[in-house]
């Protein structure tokens, strides 16, 4: 009955606090304006989305024509042969898009750090300079978006600490705490507890409310219900875990200044000092890639490869692809120098993928650094857990280059092999090069 | 019923509490009198069961606050120095929340009837605390350990302050309460409001009881003579 | 006055819990000033490399088709600047590596924050981190209780009639806390100076100079609003919570929400949307007009008749690099047209966030701390036109070599040899000095004197009304 009075009398306290009601309203207000940031992209990313789709209508259906007329190939281009695989592949238009999740609306991430949409072809790779992010304000991207992670990440510590920061030490300064223990009777950290666990509840229902309406911005409830709830129980653990360190501070300060201030610090400590030390220490020991193992193999590793003997070209395109030494263009010497040429992008393809792996990797090892610091790192951690839910992370977008990886591999062998097996490229074949292309292999 | 029996309490090496025996009977009113330093808000804090004494018992109504504090404190009501309570609650809920603490549920005109038997006039009760003068606080901490019923009644300086008719208002309730039978100890300053509402006076200096008397054998003018005598010496 | 200021001092060098804060303070700040340094030398070090590596492959071309080479291109690498240390602004944001190349203008690509997963939103530990987040917080903490506590302990009172006046107290106490603050600021600026004693020049010294005029002002801002509120707010605590409440506000919310605001007002286009529009530009011709076939005959034509000529087999020279180098420059217009475009949306969304500074001059200070440590949007797009500038030359290096080096048109086999290669020169970064980019911060700089006059003014005459009770 007594923790029901004190729940009760809580809300009286949080009421009659002007600084609490108006921190709770601005919270509240940060993070609906959050919300819409993370919609607003969502949308703006479907509506590009959309955009390229009916681009890549068009010229398919233009190409569908050409097929269906018997056109080989467009006036403006006369030595295109649309029958050909080389030209067919050449011309089909295939996008891989990196579909928004739902729940982007709660963590926009990395997404503004990545491009979305990739045009696959033959010579393409996952980190071609089309992968480039959208245009933005880079001071704004350095800014940071306010959105729904950054205000549970960083404002809602700031929001529990202006709840719960004079709770003991305003009775011990005012000289009742005394007082409140005779009546309260022997242990006083129940009635300590109950008050804190009062703006928890606050805090778990405003987040709850929150979030579900988040959820109806992009419909997130109905297409990813697990993950809203994921989104929930993270936020509810995050919060948790805060409150847990300011009871900590509140059992054990005794003046209203000294236990405001180890929060402040504490809050900045998790929430400034060590995550940019960390960044900091991986700038040093692990500098920016500028990538010239890859422009290597882009420009000198691509004219090696040309430059090389035909035999050697034939022996690394059969070591690859086997299937194709015994095919009709390997036997006939002429046929041969056509389809070597227009299949040494294989090779090029398999170079950047060995050096790909190796920046993958290198990569790989900074995340690594970054997820062994978790342990004295919670905000990071939180922030890259939202981050995966939202599908913002680093991962996410790693997943992504993979995939385009994968159909890059799938374009280069279909074209190899249908090269030098000679095959006609009619409707049907177009269609079904149409589809397998978009078709991630299992 | 409060025993305090060969109590000692020492903070780095320095006694403030010298082996001092009390016992206040039921219905009986206790001064302590002490120049600042004297050990009075210690021995009070020993009674409460926030300080634990290095040697001797205290007993109230032949419980240990150290060992049974939860029991012990139902029994005892408390008024601090300064009752500062809550400011942006009015007196009237103030007294509901510390009774709530207490685990006590009253009806609002229980609570108004406290109110008014510890002398807050009806215009106050709905005002908050903050706009109140240091008097009307002091009712309002006076009635939150009324309310409680409680059998023992522990005051610090609880006249510190307050203007003369509320202090003399302060009075009045004290003796009411130890004519219900409450053991009352209060420590303060003020000589002459000591005389006036204690049955009993110990002289605290230094941590030792130098004197006990019982207020009818003395004047005001003689505790005064008396205290002065042993503080200077 | 000076008194009161050397008062102050004495009880902030008398408080243990304050020395142990400050001594903390100064070895992280000396620590992020360090740690800047050092970051800067790893970034200059794997810069020269690049820089050298991608040097040597173009100058050991032995030979090549000039517009073989216009595509095999070259790469750039964007420099470190001295007092990016200190302020590391957009760097870890925009790329880091540019191709050079004919035909196309690409885009800065492998930014540092597209390397690995989330960090730190508040970027790394670097001077400017400290300057503009912690140190301010610790300012406040100073100065909520400087005039309450002699208010609560009846001081006031003595000080009055000892013939202070309320006003000179407060901007004593005020000057006296801002200087400690100012110490913290110049402590850290001038060991991050004396690491980089070797590469400093007049427009580094300048920089600084502005960058601690700022950052000092700002100080000022806080200190002093600070003692005035805890001149109005009789308790203490409530003071404190205001001045935390707005700083949450300045330094948190605002910055974020004006960002996004502005970049609603200005939007900018997608880069789908973008690129769409600049290759019909070229490929219709700007505005639709002169589409890039009649360009092309027209250009013919115009060749022909120059050299008195009926075909272009007939040319002494190659038409092919005449033809490309005529395209490029088609292509710079189209060029110059839509990222002049972009570059006046940018412009426009900075002027619109810099009015951000009338009602938060953290917002001024960060401008300016970036602007001034030359690590801002403003700098990053003087790079990124420089090396635009070195692409012109480059191709049209290349285009000409094409056309007039000997070959004739039709010729795509010709080749330079490796001594005009070695010809072509390197691009080489020429910092924008302050002096050219002064004006874009003024009105940074405005906001924080205004608001420095502002608070002046609240400290002499907002406290003539003020009771000492």
């Amino acid at each position: 009955m007594k923790y029901l009075s004190v729940l009760f009398f809580e809300w009286k306290h949080f009421v009659r606090n002007p600084f609490k009601v108006i921190a709770w309203v601005l919270f509240v207000a940060a993070a609906i304006y959050g919300l819409h940031n993370g919609a607003s992209l969502f949308n703006k990313q479907q509506k590009e989305i959309e955009a390229i789709y009916k681009k890549v209508k068009e010229q398919y259906e233009k190409n569908i024509d050409y097929y269906q007329k018997g056109i080989k190939s467009p006036p403006d281009r006369p030595w295109v042969d649309n029958t050909t695989p080389f030209w067919a592949i050449w011309n089909l238009p295939t996008y891989h898009i990196k579909q928004p999740e739902t729940t982007m609306v709660y963590s926009i991430g990395q997404a503004e750090q990545f491009g979305f949409y990739k045009q696959i072809s033959v010579w393409a790779s996952p980190y071609d300079a089309d992968m480039a992010e959208e245009i933005a304000n880079p001071e704004r991207l350095q800014v940071g978006t306010l959105d729904f992670s950054f205000v549970i990440l960083y404002l809602t510590p700031i929001l529990l600490l202006l709840f719960v920061y004079n709770i003991k030490s305003t009775e011990s300064e005012q000289g009742f705490l005394h007082l409140v223990q005779v009546q309260w009777g022997a242990n006083i950290q129940a009635w300590l507890i109950a008050r804190i666990v009062f703006y928890l509840l606050i805090l778990l229902l405003t987040l709850t409310l929150l979030i579900v309406y988040g959820a109806t911005l992009t419909k997130a409830i109905l297409f990813a219900p697990e993950k809203v709830f994921q989104t929930l129980l993270i936020c509810f653990l995050y919060s948790t875990g805060w409150l847990i360190l300011y009871t900590i501070i509140i059992r054990y300060g005794t003046t209203l200044v000294s236990n405001t201030l180890q929060m402040i610090g504490l809050w900045l400590l998790f929430a400034f000092i060590i995550p940019s030390i960390v960044l900091q220490n991986i700038s040093i020991n692990k500098p920016v890639n500028l990538m010239l193992t890859f422009i290597d193999a882009q420009r000198d590793g691509r004219e090696k490869i040309f430059a090389q003997a035909d035999s050697v070209i034939d022996k690394q395109l059969f070591t690859l692809y086997p299937q194709i030494e015994n095919s009709p263009m390997a036997k006939d010497s002429i046929s041969r120098i056509l389809a070597r040429n227009f299949s040494a992008s294989a090779l090029v393809n398999h170079q950047l993928k060995q050096i790909i792996e190796e920046i993958n990797n290198e990569n790989e090892s900074k995340n690594s650094i970054i997820s062994s610091t978790y342990w004295f790192n919670p905000v990071t951690f939180f922030q890259n857990t939202l981050n995966h839910v939202s599908g913002t992370h680093y991962a996410n977008y790693q997943h992504y280059r993979h995939q385009i990886q994968q159909l890059i591999d799938v374009r280069v062998a279909t074209l190899t092999n249908d090269i030098w097996f000679n095959a006609t490229v009619d409707l049907k074949k177009y269609q079904q090069y149409t589809q397998q292309f978009q078709t991630l292999p299992n | 019923m409060i025993e305090i029996s060969q109590v000692s309490k020492s903070f780095k090496g320095q006694k403030v509490v010298n082996n001092l025996t009390l016992t206040v009977n039921e219905g009986e009113i206790v001064g302590l009198l002490g120049a600042n330093g004297a050990g009075k808000s210690t021995t009070l804090n020993m009674v409460l069961g926030f300080l634990t004494p290095d040697a001797g018992n205290i007993s109230i109504n032949g419980l240990d606050p150290q060992r049974q504090t939860q029991e012990v404190r139902k029994q005892i009501g408390y008024i601090p120095e300064n009752v500062n309570l809550y400011p942006y609650l009015s007196g009237l809920e103030n007294l509901d929340y510390f009774c709530s603490l207490a685990n006590i549920a009253y009806t609002k005109n229980q609570l108004t009837d406290f109110l008014l038997q510890c002398g807050l006039q009806e215009n106050a009760w709905h005002k908050r605390v903050g706009t109140y003068s240091k008097g009307m606080r002091q009712k309002v901490g006076i009635a939150i350990a009324y309310a409680k019923k409680a059998k023992v009644f522990l005051l610090d300086e609880p006249a510190s302050g307050l203007d003369p008719l509320a202090s003399n208002e302060l009075s009045d309730l004290l003796k009411k309460l130890s004519g219900e039978g409450a053991s009352i100890i209060m420590a303060s300053h003020d000589i002459f409001r000591v005389k006036e509402v204690c049955h009993r006076i110990g002289i605290l200096k230094s941590g030792n009881l130098v004197k006990e008397l019982r207020s009818k054998d003395v004047s005001a003018n003689e505790l005064e003579q008396v205290y002065l005598a042993y503080m200077k010496n | 006055m000076w008194q009161i200021i050397t008062n102050e001092w004495r009880y902030l060098s008398r408080t243990k819990s304050l020395l142990v804060i400050s001594f903390s303070f100064i070895i992280i700040l000396l620590a992020a000033a360090w740690l800047g340094y050092k970051q800067n030398k790893v970034h200059e070090k794997n810069y020269a490399e690049a820089k050298q590596y991608v040097r040597a492959e173009w100058e050991s071309i032995k030979e090549m088709n000039p517009h073989g080479a216009a595509h095999y291109g070259t790469y750039v690498f964007k420099p470190t600047q001295v007092l990016s240390g200190l302020d590391d602004g957009v760097n870890a944001i925009t790329g880091n590596v540019l191709r050079v190349e004919g035909h196309v203008q690409n885009e800065m690509v492998h930014s540092e924050a597209s390397q690995m997963q989330s960090v730190s939103k508040f970027g790394k530990l670097k001077g400017a981190l400290l300057l503009q987040y912690i140190v301010p917080l610790l300012l406040i903490f100073l100065s909520y209780h400087a005039i309450n506590s002699e208010k609560q302990s009846g001081r006031l009172k003595m000080l009055i009639f000892q013939g202070s006046r309320l006003r000179t107290l407060v901007v004593g106490k005020t000057i006296a806390i801002w200087l400690y603050g100012f110490s913290l600021l110049l402590l850290t600026i001038l060991v991050y100076l004396i690491f980089h004693a070797a590469t400093m020049h007049t427009d580094v010294w300048l920089r600084t100079f502005l960058l601690l005029f700022s950052y000092s002002v700002y100080y000022f801002i806080l200190c002093g609003l600070t003692l005035f509120l805890s001149l109005r707010i009789q308790q203490a605590a409530v003071a404190l919570t205001c001045m935390l409440t707005l700083w949450v506000v300045w330094s948190i919310f605002m910055p974020n929400i004006l960002q996004s605001a502005v970049s609603a007002w200005h939007p900018l286009p997608s880069r789908n949307v973008f690129k769409q529009a600049m290759k019909e530009d070229r490929s219709k011709g700007i505005d639709g007009h002169n589409p890039s076939e009649e360009r092309e005959k027209e250009f013919r034509k115009e060749v022909l008749a120059k050299y008195g000529v009926d075909s272009v087999e007939k040319l002494p020279i190659n038409i092919d690099g005449l033809l490309m180098q005529a395209d490029e420059e088609y292509g710079n217009i189209v060029w110059d047209k839509h990222f002049g475009e972009l570059r006046n949306t940018l412009a426009q969304q900075k002027q619109s966030y810099q009015l951000g500074g009338i009602i938060n001059p953290f917002i001024s200070l960060q401008n300016a701390s970036m602007g001034f440590a030359g690590s801002d949007n403003y700098h990053h797009q003087h790079y990124l036109l420089q090396v635009e500038t070195y692409r012109r030359m480059f191709i049209k290096m290349l285009n000409d070599k094409h056309a007039f080096g000997g070959s004739k048109s039709g010729d795509w086999d010709w080749k330079a040899d490796n001594a005009f290669f070695k010809s072509v020169p390197d691009f080489e970064y020429q910092e924008s000095p302050i002096q050219t980019s002064l004006t874009l911060y003024l009105t940074d700089i405005a906001w924080l004197l205004f608001w420095f006059t502002l608070v002046f003014i609240l400290l002499l005459f907002g406290t003539h009304k003020l009771t000492v009770l």
